[in-house]
């Protein structure tokens, strides 16, 4: 059964039209990469399904649940989380994490085991008292997954978490993805790179100038092309599309 | 549904978001410890001179009329003053000068004197009018006459500057106390002398007694009618006052400003600059509740750091105070405390919704900044226009937002604050904050979540989107701050210059309907959208004419209470070819006040402002609001609540049947409460009501108006 359904999912911004008109699944137990050039839409459709913005047209449903009705119930299942967000500057983590999970609806001797619980996991326990803006980049990331997985979300939605990590740092990242993967999460994730995409994803999606071009899997992708390295045949497909458009 | 948690967990996040930010601790901190002392020191040095000047002058004019009282009041005097209608003495014990006696009876029998001279001018003058009628020939001899009459008046009367008045108060044994007033130099009196001494008694009897009280002793005033102003602090503005109320007002603006300023653009764009308001969104927290925490952090901040000003103000004011004369600076009450931190309260909440609305305009914090210091500065505009032009604080005043908070102060630097006005000016500006929070939430619900449709008010702001083809929220809220502008602007011209049938007619036209054109025109609505109505029968023209009747019957009951009636009566001067032409005065009557507002002001508040919102609220919401609009700008504290029930029932009128039944309800509505006002068999009517039953009646003729002019829902079976 699919965790969330979206459904003709358009978004216009004036005159551009950022998404338009997708219409796919993110069913559990699965990793499904979203691959695109730069301005393609996916962190817009990301946003959409997250419910930061808002779709001019179609719906995004999680087991019969929209927007509209269920904000709330919505929101409480799904951990979104981005490559340019940022936790309060004035707040130390251990503060940030506490205003999100009473934001949540924890109780503070709850919330207080969570914090401590994960930042065991995601080993960034030494940073809690430090404020945001003083703790490294890798640590940062850390204590940002940490935000979003407070309420145990059945839905991940991360977009281009490891842009600016390094390869180790990345890879724990994808490790703890496989990890949630495994415990029957569905998880969306939006990425530029490829090594990752080969790594993790069972399935692929690919945008291209807001419209959904491949719904595939990457063996497939590997079969179908002739060139020997996954740059080229991404390039293809994009260069491709290109030029049919 | 709306967690009260929730907000509570943003409002506490904010809170110490603002205590932890040092560069806004200091600016909020800094300027009450330091710049206000300092700025009121050179506050005092310049009015001190200004003061000492005025009283330097008061204690001139007592040395040449000083009089001091001895010798025993005679049964002569006694007598006397037993005949005047001011001073109800019993016995008397006690001591008068007789030069003073000798003095008060020439200036008696200068005033029957002058009162005689005047009587027989005016019928002098009456005469002329009938003769003026008879033969047009003599009218210009007349008018020459009559101009000499004129100055020959002024001449012999005309001597305030140099008429003075003394006044005595003094306790009989019997523990009553009794004013008397003298007038000096017996040649010189005139009658505003004596009427300002009347006026004078009637407004200060109660202090004087309370000052007399206070002394233990014989108190005495000399007051002369040129320093009237200084002491009659409720008739006009005084100098001081006014030199006090721009400066102070303006500052307090900037430190209301100021305290705001940082933290809401912290909270608002720089969530987006930090990238941190996808943190907050990812929560189960609605926009609502994100926005309802960040305004009611900020405006608690404000107020928080509003109470060391308000504070230091007062603390201020008591030092200083002795150095006043005609103040009471020095008496702070428990209740003027009060008063001011309710003021700072009220001005905290309305700077905070002004400080989001701009700050829902813009992207940048760049922006953010410009555009808030732009606000910082067009806040003082109305009141420089208000001093400059030296407009009085009347009840206008109340409606302006920001102005009306210095003025609160200005009445509250006074003896006798105006509790009324600054009551009713906090109650004003909730309002006002209620409005634009509810239109902020909009922009905040459009910035923070991507909306793409034209609905806000930054939208229309910015000239994004202009074509809408539907009145949205934002054009009715864009055409109200236009028609009050322009009816405030009105109101103080036929305040100021008396062009009364002109503004009459012209406010309307331009007011109304330019403004419902320019908003139709702009937003490129098709006309027959605002027109939109249902055809009327005669029958149901009949029950509209026969319930703008019964409500206008209605209303003219209760405006004929005594105490409101002076409130209402039109006060409008006809040009002299209209003069006892009552067919004339009638039709231009009709003309002015209920053929063109009824069209004009339909247009603007039914067609423009309750359609607008009803694009997307609910109706109860539309009509309050668009009634509430519609009240506004009557300007009119007493008429308030009828205007505002107009606007409900007209509403509904537009709900039900649109437009045309509107504008015929609302003429014949007008029609009929010029006719109470000014025809006698109306006014006769009015004498019919059994007095007992004057309130029992109006839910009936309310509950009857609407069953009469529901109209039937259209079903199948009927198409």
């Amino acid at each position: 059964m699919s965790a969330m359904s979206i459904k003709n999912l358009t978004k216009k911004y004036k005159d551009i039209i950022a998404v338009d008109d997708i219409s796919f699944e993110i069913p559990h137990g699965e990793i499904t990469a979203l691959l695109g050039a730069n301005g393609a839409g996916k962190s817009t459709t990301l946003n959409i399904i997250a419910g930061i913005l808002d779709p001019s047209a179609g719906e995004v449903t999680f087991s019969n649940m929209s927007y509209k009705k269920n904000y709330k119930e919505i929101k409480s299942k799904i951990g979104y989380l981005t490559s340019d967000m940022s936790l309060y500057k004035d707040f130390s983590i251990y503060e940030n994490l506490m205003i999100l999970s009473e934001l949540r609806g924890f109780n503070k001797q709850y919330a207080k085991r969570k914090i401590d619980e994960l930042s065991q996991y995601l080993n960034f326990k030494e940073v809690l008292s430090k404020n945001f803006n003083e703790i490294s980049s890798g640590q940062k990331q850390r204590a940002l997954i940490a935000s979003s997985i407070l309420h145990d979300p059945e839905i991940l939605i991360f977009d281009e978490v490891t842009a600016s990590l390094d390869i180790v740092i990345s890879k724990s990242i994808m490790d703890f993805l496989i990890f949630e993967k495994k415990k029957g999460k569905a998880i969306i994730f939006a990425t530029h790179i490829l090594s990752e995409v080969e790594y993790i994803s069972d399935r692929i999606l690919m945008l291209e100038r807001g419209i959904l071009i491949r719904d595939t899997t990457f063996c497939e992708l590997i079969n179908e092309s002739k060139s020997m390295t996954m740059t080229e045949t991404f390039c293809n497909i994009f260069a491709g599309e290109k030029i049919a458009a | 549904m709306i967690s009260i948690r929730n907000i509570k967990t943003i409002f506490k996040k904010e809170l110490l978001t603002v205590f932890k930010d040092k560069g806004v601790l200091f600016t909020n901190l800094f300027i009450p410890l330091f710049g206000l002392p300092l700025y009121f020191f050179f506050v005092m040095q310049g009015t001190n001179v200004e003061v000492n000047s005025k009283t330097e002058f008061i204690k001139d004019q007592k040395t040449i009329f000083n009089i001091k009282l001895s010798g025993d009041i005679s049964k002569e005097m006694f007598s006397a003053l037993k005949k005047d209608p001011k001073i109800k003495p019993e016995i008397v014990n006690s001591t008068i000068n007789k030069e003073l006696i000798n003095n008060y009876f020439k200036a008696r029998e200068q005033i029957q004197k002058y009162q005689n001279d005047i009587f027989q001018i005016k019928e002098a003058l009456q005469l002329d009018q009938k003769e003026r009628k008879e033969k047009e020939d003599i009218k210009k001899h007349d008018k020459i006459k009559y101009k000499e009459a004129l100055v020959a008046l002024n001449k012999k009367f005309h001597l305030d500057k140099d008429a003075h008045l003394h006044v005595v108060i003094k306790k009989s044994i019997h523990n009553q106390y009794w004013i008397f007033y003298f007038f000096h130099e017996e040649n010189k009196i005139s009658s505003s002398a004596k009427s300002y001494a009347e006026a004078f008694f009637d407004k200060y009897e109660e202090k004087l007694v309370k000052d007399f009280k206070k002394n233990k002793n014989i108190v005495e005033y000399d007051l002369n009618p040129i320093i009237q102003n200084t002491i009659n602090l409720q008739a006009q503005a005084n100098p001081l006052i006014k030199m006090l109320t721009l400066p102070i007002g303006y500052i307090i603006i900037i430190l209301l400003l100021i305290t705001i300023y940082n933290p809401t653009i912290n909270t608002t764009i720089g969530e987006h600059d930090q990238n941190t308001y996808k943190v907050l969104l990812m929560n189960p927290v609605s926009p609502l509740e994100i926005f309802t925490g960040k305004y009611l952090a900020i405006a608690f901040q404000g107020i928080i750091f509003l109470i060391p000003y308000g504070m230091q103000a007062t603390i201020i004011f008591t030092w200083f105070g002795n150095n006043f004369d005609d103040f009471d600076f020095a008496k702070l009450t428990l209740i003027k405390f009060i008063l001011i931190l309710l003021i700072t309260s009220g001005g905290s909440i309305l700077v905070s919704a002004i400080s989001f609305l701009a700050c829902s305009f813009v992207k940048t914090r760049l922006q953010a900044q410009s555009l808030l210091s732009i606000v910082i500065f067009s806040m003082a505009i109305p009141i420089i226009i208000i001093t400059i032009f030296d407009l009085k604080l009347n009840l206008i005043t109340m409606f302006i937002p920001i102005s009306n908070i210095i003025l609160s102060f200005a009445h509250i630097l006074q003896n006798n604050p105006n509790l009324l006005y600054i009551v009713t000016a906090i109650m004003i500006n909730l309002t006002y904050s209620i409005l634009i929070i509810l239109f902020t939430l909009n922009a905040f619900k459009v910035q923070w979540k991507g909306g793409s449709d034209a609905k806000t008010l930054s939208d229309i702001l910015i000239l994004k989107n202009r074509k809408t083809e539907n009145i949205v929220p934002a054009h009715a809220f864009l055409a109200f701050i236009l028609a009050f502008f322009g009816y405030l602007y009105a109101s103080n011209i036929i305040a100021t210059f008396n062009l009364d049938i002109l503004t009459f007619l012209l406010t309307p036209i331009f007011c109304n309907l330019g403004i419902s054109m320019l908003i139709l025109f702009y937003s490129q609505i098709d006309l027959i959208k605002v027109f939109e109505s249902k055809e009327i029968s005669v029958f149901y023209l009949f029950k509209l004419i026969l319930s703008a009747f019964l409500l206008s019957y209605m209303f003219n009951i209760i405006l004929n209470i005594p105490a409101l009636k002076e409130t209402f009566q039109l006060e409008i001067n006809f040009p002299d070819i209209f003069e006892n032409n009552s067919f004339a005065i009638s039709l231009s009557s009709f003309l002015l006040f209920a053929l063109i507002p009824g069209l004009t002001e339909e247009i603007l508040f039914r067609g423009i402002i309750f359609k607008g919102f009803r694009f997307q609220y609910n109706f109860i919401f539309s009509a309050v609001t668009s009634s509430l609009f519609f009240a506004i700008i009557h300007f009119s504290f007493f008429s308030w609540g009828h205007t505002f029930i107009i606007g409900l029932f007209l509403a509904y009128l537009y709900e039900k049947n649109g437009l045309i039944s509107c504008m015929i309800f609302h003429i014949a509505f007008n029609s009929f409460g010029i006719s109470f006002g000014m025809n006698d068999a109306f006014m006769r009517l009015l004498d019919w009501s059994p007095p007992s039953l004057k309130y029992a009646i109006f839910p009936i003729i309310i509950t009857l108006s609407i069953f009469m002019l529901r109209v039937k829902k259209t079903t199948e079976s009927d198409l």
